[in-house]
């Protein structure tokens, strides 16, 4: 699915991500890993092409990055002031070039509406998107994904700022949606539930400091060399 | 009724567009072009010896689309935050107007050319030809807006699902940038460089203290101005010596100030 | 060289070219003129003194003294001129300051505020500074014009009280035109009707009613109302023409005219008139007289 050969990017002088390479064949859920400022973000962003890389190629195999994959940034990336209400945001996901200016609501209600109760916020829709929950906003975020009906979900920190049980509900979604023949890439930041939540690893710290299955990747060695002497994990 | 008509339609749309840059968080382009649109407006006098609102329409957006875009490389390479940058140019606009004026009235042209009415707008010297010009785009811009409203609240919200929606980032930035700095270049002519960014903004800032649906919230600001702009009117048609431009920017001022007073009576709940 | 010495130099090349500056000034003080505002004051000096002493205009033909703001250029003029006139009276507002500080040395001459206050036309605190309209008070403002250039130029004494003489005569047959000329008007067309108002003075002396947008300064702002009232005026006296003036925008007065058109009144703009300023020379209006007796023969063919 994903070739990525030595990717390189920098901001002005300093460079954010140094020759990545990984190989990921998709189907399963890779977690990207990795201490503050490590370019997690920038790596996910240069494989959307959102950021210009300096160096390296990125090659999707059969898959469209613009048609088949839905990217979730960071929930503090949004305006969540923004006039909108919950049914509004999701529907307005489904406003493409080739049918905005005849754009029928009821057309895609059905659709909507779908979305909407598998994420569990459809007793939500009329709510401005201000007044929900860190959770509530997360489930949105990927409602609205979803509704694209996407091959590739690429996730930003989804778990960021919400409780465990909301998590745990996203979570079995992702899961679901896997099961399903989806395939999920997300940036992850609490290491202890690593081992439970990604078949695959990525840790990266600037460089790539181990590609893999979560069993092989996720050990001491591979962490120290990417947290250095700050982390303490019981494993 | 021609003129109550003019301003209202011109006040709707820039409130509608001011409405854009506030969720852009870049309400200050709005006094940027502007500021900017004041040396178009000389310039339209010099190369064509008259300030008949088509020639400077042309002209002077043809001037402030220019700079816009060495604005634009500016703000992709600076250091400089984007207000920093807005400041600069809004300096630079003003200054170099009045340079070009200064030049000019050495010539004896300066006030026989009238520039002051565009300066601090001259609402009582639109002509019929100019009420049908704002009238005409005015009307089109608002109904372009109407069409694309759901493009841009995409536009607005998320420019990465915009894209990949299959809709073209910079595209739409240039199709708003052209239809606010007409809206500005005809404003001129009623509010003036000083105060047109007041007409973008501060009857959309009034409404959005009210209500946080688009559809209540774009109502609201339709009846207020259409209630401020008949109060102006009002005004000036029984006070001597007393411009409508700026009647109209203290009235929406002073609305928006009673509405931050009365904040309990938003209707923000309105969603269940 | 470390950061101390590179400082001593900078400051030192500021200091340098200082100086040269004031010594250009110096030089230049050595031709040194009568200095005039306004085109009006400028005629009385011309035809006054004789050609051994140089005279300049501060503001060529064309510009609105109520708003003109004096350039570094201007300033200089102002240093280098041996005596100044000016009509004071906040027409030349922006540079009455500067005017006003000169004073202390040297020759600085109010025209306007030379005059008997009971002679002026004002509205409440605003004075009316468009004396020169007033033949009466501008043959006041020549004898003063007289007064001083003796004073300064005592040589100069019979030159200038001959031609004082002369200007004089010249205006009293003025006053006769415009009275002969005027005098065939219908009363009810003797209305002058412009954007500012710098023909007060002239209506008071020959029976003419006025009505302008804005007040005696033409930076003032109108309102609808404003416009409106002068919209009844044309249509209730059935005016023939209203008048645009050379220094300031006709936008507004076009604009008032669209309205009037749109009803069966045939009223036109009668023509330009000259009102703070003299014509250029290629206008050939660019004496006092040949400006005066434009304006009455352009108001009494548009209104006759």
């Amino acid at each position: 699915m994903l070739n990525v050969t030595n990717l390189s990017v920098c901001y002005t002088t300093e460079k954010v991500l140094k020759d990545i390479s990984f190989n990921f064949a998709g189907g399963s859920i890779l977690g990207i890993i990795g201490p503050n400022g490590s370019g997690k973000s920038t790596l996910l962003k240069s494989i959307l092409g959102l950021k210009n890389s300096n160096k390296g190629s990125v090659i999707w195999k059969e898959i469209s990055p613009k048609l088949d994959i839905a990217y979730v940034p960071q929930q503090s990336e949004y305006d969540w002031e923004f006039p909108s209400s919950v049914y509004d945001l999701v529907e307005n996901a489904l406003i493409t070039t080739k049918n905005f200016w005849r754009f029928n609501s009821s057309n895609f209600r059905v659709q909507v509406d779908s979305v909407l109760k598998q994420f569990n916020i459809y007793d939500l829709r009329n709510r401005h998107i201000s007044m929900l929950s860190g959770g509530q906003k997360q489930r949105l975020l990927l409602a609205r994904a979803f509704v694209l009906n996407p091959k590739l979900l690429i996730l930003d920190e989804p778990f960021n700022a919400i409780d465990h049980s909301s998590e745990q509900n996203i979570f079995n979604m992702l899961k679901e949606y896997v099961k399903n023949g989806g395939t999920v890439i997300m940036v992850h930041h609490n290491l202890n539930s690593v081992l439970d939540y990604f078949d695959e690893l990525l840790i990266l710290n600037k460089s790539l400091v181990a590609f893999g299955t979560t069993d092989n990747v996720f050990n001491k060695s591979n962490l120290l060399k990417a947290y250095g002497s700050n982390i303490f994990l019981d494993l | 009724m021609m003129l109550f008509i003019t301003i209202f339609l011109l006040s709707f749309a820039l409130c509608c567009l001011g409405g854009v840059f506030y969720y852009e968080q870049k309400s200050l382009i709005t006094d940027v072009y502007s500021h900017v649109a004041f040396p178009g407006v000389v310039l339209a006098y010099v190369l064509f010896n008259s300030l008949d609102l088509y020639l400077v329409l042309f002209v002077t957006t043809t001037f402030v689309l220019l700079i816009d875009l060495i604005k634009n490389k500016l703000l992709r390479i600076t250091k400089f935050t984007t207000d920093s940058i807005f400041a600069f140019f809004i300096a630079f606009g003003f200054s170099l107007g009045t340079l070009l004026i200064n030049i000019l009235q050495n010539h004896g042209v300066s006030t026989k050319a009238g520039f002051s009415d565009f300066l601090f707008g001259n609402i009582s010297a639109l002509s019929s030809n100019d009420s049908v010009l704002i009238i005409s785009i005015s009307s089109f811009i608002l109904c372009l807006l109407y069409l694309y409203r759901r493009v841009i609240k995409n536009y607005l919200f998320d420019q990465i699902l915009f894209s990949q929606l299959g809709f073209n980032v910079y595209f739409t930035q240039r199709i708003l940038s052209v239809c606010t700095v007409v809206l500005c270049v005809l404003s001129l002519k009623v509010a003036g460089v000083v105060l047109t960014t007041g007409l973008f903004l501060i009857p959309f800032a009034t409404a959005n203290l009210f209500y946080n649906k688009i559809k209540h919230l774009f109502v609201f600001a339709l009846l207020l101005i259409s209630l401020v702009t008949f109060a102006s009117i009002f005004i000036s048609l029984n006070f001597s010596g007393l411009s409508t431009g700026p009647i109209l920017i203290v009235l929406y001022f002073v609305v928006y100030l009673l509405s931050e007073l009365f904040k309990f009576l938003r209707f923000k709940n309105i969603y269940g | 060289m470390n950061k101390s010495m590179l400082g001593i130099i900078i400051a030192s090349l500021f200091i340098v070219t200082g100086f040269s500056s004031t010594d250009s000034s110096v030089d230049e003080q050595k031709n040194s003129y009568v200095l005039s505002t306004v085109g009006m004051l400028h005629d009385v000096v011309l035809n006054l003194l004789p050609s051994d002493v140089d005279k300049k205009l501060l503001l060529p033909a064309g510009t609105d003294p109520h708003v003109y703001v004096p350039t570094m250029q201007n300033i200089d003029d102002f240093n280098n001129a041996e005596m100044i006139y000016s009509v004071g009276l906040d027409l030349e507002a922006q540079m009455h300051p500067a005017l006003l500080s000169l004073s202390k040395t040297k020759p600085v001459h109010f025209l306007g505020e030379s005059l008997d206050t009971n002679l002026l036309i004002a509205d409440g605190e605003t004075v009316d500074p468009h004396v020169w309209f007033d033949l009466d008070l501008f043959s006041l403002i020549v004898d003063e014009v007289s007064q001083t250039l003796i004073s300064n130029y005592p040589e100069f004494k019979s030159h200038v009280l001959d031609n004082t003489k002369m200007y004089k005569q010249k205006l009293v047959e003025l006053d006769s035109y415009a009275k002969n000329k005027f005098s065939t008007l219908e009363p009810s067309q003797k209305w002058i009707v412009t954007t500012h108002d710098a023909f007060s003075y002239f209506a008071r002396k020959y029976d003419f009613n006025v009505f302008t947008l804005k007040g005696v300064n033409t930076a003032s702002d109108y309102s609808l109302l404003d416009k409106q009232r002068m919209e009844e005026i044309i249509l209730d006296n059935s005016l023939k023409a209203i008048f645009i003036e050379d220094s300031v925008s006709n936008k507004d007065l076009l604009s008032v005219l669209e309205n009037i058109n749109k009803t069966s009144l045939d009223t036109q703009i009668g023509g330009y008139l000259y009102a703070d300023s003299l014509g250029d020379v290629d206008s050939g209006f660019n004496t006092y007289e040949s400006m005066f007796k434009y304006n009455v023969d352009t108001i009494f063919n548009a209104l006759n």
